[in-house]
């Protein structure tokens, strides 16, 4: 199944009814979560933080999305509580006496993005949340996401949606309709990932997979500290480690686990999800939400228990009555779930021109036809070699970015147009037809006259220059490689580029 | 609408229609404004207009130079942040196609296209200002025809090298009658430029076989009258100065 979908090509329809039907997922939503986080995210992520205790109380792999939003796997929770229904219940109550606040949104549906949308957000008519409980049946997803406008596949899709607008598609239902592979051809990977999620088919979790184990980060802090600043920093270079190593395996991170200790033994744990994929700083910022709310909290309850104790005001309470403020000793970041880098790297050219837009969609259609390894961007390498310079990377991996460095021996210019990979058989002969070799001073042992392609006429050469002699790692064991190279005109002014070693000539590429 | 070309290629009429009326009110998918490809040097100089127009097929001939012909075109194509895509030739040299102006970032290859040949290019030609191939012998002269309509249609430029193979005589050829090196000298020195006379010839040639004299890689620094354009001599009559820069 997965390695079906893994090039994001859909043919046909799926193979039995459940076959490609995601996850049961249960959102839990505030569209209006307090205002104040235009103020101060970080007070917004303390006063959400008993929110997703409550929930965490009911059912496990609670995952965060942000502020005002948690996801989880509904199917074993729906069970337990006795079906959808009562366990929306449950869970919305539970977390609006958690908030002290109402207008709390439940959504259940088959995979995450409908589920996301049937938690609210939809009639907002009055501009604030009346909360509720959304239930979308198994299998209806499709049929419930019909007549919803495409707007609705939100943001990183606006320019798609514009376009599908523009062309008299406007709803869910119109783009499903469309056949997939069209779609593919003429919107690229975009069209199709929105064409799946109107379809009713969630790639969100269709393709993240489990991330490969050994990746997680941590770092450990001695002394203790107690500046959130400080904190800060370490997670963002952590994200930044962390996200780093992903890419280089051409993966994106989708949710991860955060972990944080203090020296006092207690310890925060809490699972975080990003609908597209974390950059840095977004991963930098969960966990500084998560790390502050956790210590916040503590304090608040220590004061609280301290000032019962005491019989005091709030008031008169300062850090150093308390005895030690809690110092953070290690931040851990556990990668849980990642995906394949998209096909386009759309983003690194900035906004897609007109153009760039249209090479994309066609690469995206020959990846349909060839597969997506047969399309090749140009990356660069490091060596005197021809082929070591640059090299053809699949489009859409990570390019290795060109070396600032000059490499001594490389070979002047103009390099030549043609080449031959793997390389081809030569002769190289004098006047009388002898063949002519490199001395072990690295100068030819006769002048050259003639030079001779497999199984071609000798053609006679009209100049020639070189041998330059190229020896590379002639410390290793293995003896290194020791090769002679030369250029050769032959008569009506084509131009080879030949090579001598392992006491054979060889044609290595042509100045065409 | 250009014909669709085969089974992975076919559009449902309800899309490509949509899209059709699309292209007609909107532009979306139409190339950029100017019609022409323009083209610096001797090398624009060999074309009735300056440059190649867009939409057309180019024959190359591959011998003494050729390649280092077509990657001087694709350079120009990227000059103006247009997109190239080779399909085929796997074995062109990054190196030299760098040095003779192409950038890299703009350039998409397609190594082993094999039996899907026609799909491939028929995809390149709708998404790049310049598709760089070389004819594969089976295309029907039909095949031929469809894709000429299409590269016309979307103004891409299709460079075909040694285009003797291919069924229909394409808009312009260019052929490297000769080509000099200088620089080798009995074993001294090493490969430093070429003079190559190159010709046009081809049915948009408006019959006229021109001729031009080209030095690859381009050097300021090269003296002789038919050296350089810039550095041709003014016509009679005329006055000119040459101030230092």
């Amino acid at each position: 199944m997965r390695s079906q979908e893994a090039g994001g090509i859909s043919r046909g329809a799926p193979k039995g009814p459940d076959a490609d039907r995601p996850d049961r997922v249960l959102v839990l939503r505030w569209p209006d979560w307090p205002k104040v986080s235009e103020v101060d995210p970080s007070r917004d992520v303390r006063a959400w933080e008993p929110v997703v205790v409550a929930v965490e109380a009911l059912a496990p792999s609670v995952q965060v999305l942000a502020a005002g939003a948690v996801a989880l796997s509904s199917r074993g929770p729906s069970r337990f509580y006795g079906g959808d229904e009562a366990l929306a219940g449950r869970v919305r109550s539970e977390a609006e006496k958690a908030a002290g606040a109402e207008g709390c949104w439940v959504g259940i549906a088959d995979g995450f993005f409908a589920a996301h949308l049937a938690a609210g957000g939809l009639d907002e008519d009055t501009g604030r949340s009346q909360g509720g409980v959304r239930i979308i049946p198994a299998g209806k997803t499709r049929r419930w996401l019909g007549p919803l406008p495409l707007e609705s596949l939100g943001g990183g899709y606006e320019d798609l949606v514009d376009l599908l607008k523009r062309l008299g598609i406007r709803t869910f239902s119109e783009l499903a309709s469309l056949p997939g592979a069209d779609v593919l051809a003429r919107f690229g990977s975009q069209g199709i990932a929105a064409h799946r999620l109107a379809r009713g088919l969630d790639d969100f979790l269709l393709q993240a997979r489990t991330a490969p184990p050994d990746m997680s980060v941590s770092w450990e802090m001695d002394p203790p500290e107690v500046k959130m600043d400080a904190v800060s920093f370490a997670v963002k270079s952590l994200s930044d480690g962390l996200l780093e190593r992903l890419r280089s395996a051409g993966l994106v991170l989708v949710a991860a686990t955060i972990e944080a200790h203090t020296d006092q033994g207690d310890s925060s744990l809490r699972h975080w999800r990003h609908e597209e994929a974390f950059d840095s700083s977004a991963l930098a910022e969960r966990a500084r939400w998560q790390i502050e709310g956790w210590l916040s909290k503590r304090e608040d309850k220590k004061t609280a228990s301290r000032s019962r104790a005491s019989g005091d005001t709030v008031g008169s309470w300062t850090p150093s009555e308390l005895g030690s403020t809690p110092g953070v000793v290690l931040v851990k970041v556990t990668p849980e779930e990642v995906r394949p880098e998209s096909g386009l790297q759309l983003d690194l050219w900035g906004a897609p021109s007109g153009r760039d837009l249209r090479a994309s969609r066609s690469i995206a259609r020959v990846q349909a036809i060839l597969g997506p390894g047969e399309v090749k961007a140009v990356g660069f390498g490091e060596g005197r070699g021809l082929g070591e310079r640059y090299q053809a990377v699949s489009w859409g991996a990570p390019r290795t970015s060109r070396s600032p460095r000059p490499w001594p021996g490389r070979l002047p210019r103009p390099s030549p147009a043609l080449v031959h990979l793997p390389r081809l058989e030569a002769e190289l002969l004098d006047d009388q037809g002898l063949p002519v070799c490199v001395d072990a001073s690295g100068l030819l042992d006769r002048s050259p006259g003639f030079v001779v392609f497999a199984g071609a006429a000798p053609r006679p050469l009209v100049g020639w220059a070189g041998p330059w002699p190229v020896e590379e790692r002639w410390w290793s064991d293995d003896g290194g490689r020791r090769q002679a190279r030369m250029q050769v005109v032959v008569a009506g002014g084509d131009a080879y580029l030949l090579s001598r070693e392992s006491t054979r000539w060889w044609l290595e590429a042509t100045y065409a | 609408m250009a014909p669709a070309l085969s089974g992975s290629t076919v559009l449902s009429p309800t899309l490509e229609d949509l899209v059709s009326r699309g292209v007609d009110r909107l532009g979306v998918f139409r190339a950029g404004s100017s019609s022409m490809l323009a083209v610096a040097g001797p090398l624009g100089e060999l074309f009735p207009e300056g440059g190649i127009p867009k939409g057309a097929f180019l024959g190359v001939t591959a011998a003494s130079g050729g390649f280092s012909v077509a990657l001087t075109l694709a350079g120009e194509v990227t000059k103006s942040r247009g997109w190239v895509a080779v399909c085929g030739l796997a074995s062109l040299g990054l190196a030299a196609a760098e040095e003779l102006g192409v950038d890299l970032e703009r350039l998409v290859m397609v190594p082993s296209p094999g039996s899907r040949w026609v799909d491939v290019m028929a995809a390149l030609i709708d998404g790049f200002d310049m598709v760089l191939t070389s004819p594969c012998s089976s295309v029907s002269r039909e095949m031929a025809r469809r894709l000429a309509a299409r590269a016309r249609q979307r103004g891409s430029v299709v460079v075909l090298m040694d285009p003797a193979d291919w069924p229909e005589s394409p808009d312009f050829v260019v052929t490297v009658l000769s080509s000099n090196w200088e620089g080798p000298e009995g074993g001294y020195g090493c490969l430093g430029g070429r003079r190559m006379d190159i010709r046009l010839a081809g049915r948009r040639a408006r019959g006229r076989s021109l001729r031009r004299t080209l030095w690859l890689p381009p050097s300021p620094l090269r003296f002789g009258p038919e050296a350089s354009h810039e550095r041709r001599r003014p016509p009679i009559g005329t006055f000119r100065v040459d101030l230092p820069r």
